[in-house]
């Protein structure tokens, strides 16, 4: 039976790294033929993922079916859904100790 | 055609008037900086998020103008300018002080950002398209004789 990877729902990075697992072990290469540049939200409670052409659209959808679940949000075939002009490099972690 | 009037900050970047509302709180007015080097809807600093009692979605991975990464929070959040409500996708920055309105902000409102050195407007876009006739639907330009403006010596 495979082990079952439980982040820490407390900490921002474990969960933005628990759904970027899940998308690269279950979805990322079946979703970059299928799905190039659409915004996929992995629940990281389920594993489940949902996908849409524009992350409003697709976190609407993955709250309704899974209204307790935490998403992160990826843009297939990017390394990032967004791009910022500018941002301060801040360790999430201090927020939740 | 309907127009929203944004201005000038102190530091020169153009500004529109909002209000951002969550679920449970009344909304709050901010001037957000109008920033088309990103993407998305809203940035806004996490603090004021929780004052408004935004819902987190979770998280994601945005990248900086220097190809630099980061993780960030995000939550769901109804911004509203004159009347008009859209819900999009907030980002939340733990540090930062300004709302930033994004490329989706625009998108999401059907708004073609305009800035000159004396304003800054946002236009209908399809009011706009309706308006601005195309190329195509220009009529061809006629050259009388010794009034067209290439001839060759």
């Amino acid at each position: 039976m495979a082990a079952t990877m439980t982040p820490h729902l407390s900490n921002p990075k474990e969960i933005a790294e628990a759904g970027e697992k899940i998308y690269a072990d279950r979805y990322k290469n079946q979703y970059e033929r299928e799905h190039p540049a659409k915004f996929v939200a992995i629940d990281i409670t389920t594993e489940e993922a949902y996908i849409a052409h524009n992350p409003e659209d697709v976190l609407e959808a993955a709250r309704g079916a899974s209204p307790h679940g935490v998403f992160h949000l990826i843009q297939v075939g990017s390394s990032s859904a967004f791009r910022v002009s500018y941002t301060l490099h801040d360790d999430l972690a201090w927020l939740f100790q | 055609m309907t127009i929203w009037l944004g201005s000038f900050n102190k530091a020169g970047c153009p500004t529109l008037k909002i209000s951002v509302s969550g679920p449970f709180t009344d909304s709050l007015p901010f001037d957000a900086i109008l920033d088309t080097g990103f993407t998305g809807f809203l940035s806004m600093p996490l603090i004021q998020a929780i004052r408004l009692g935004l819902v987190l979605h979770g998280t994601t991975r945005v990248v900086l103008a220097d190809n630099s990464e980061a993780y960030k929070l995000t939550a769901r959040g109804q911004v509203t300018v004159q009347g008009i409500s859209k819900i999009g996708v907030v980002i939340l920055e733990p540090q930062g002080g300004d709302l930033l309105l994004g490329v989706a902000f625009l998108r999401q409102f059907g708004r073609t950002l305009l800035v000159s050195q004396s304003g800054v407007a946002l236009a209908d876009e399809q009011e706009l398209a309706k308006a601005v006739k195309t190329p195509q639907e220009l009529p061809e330009p006629s050259l009388s004789a010794g009034g067209g403006q290439l001839q060759s010596r």
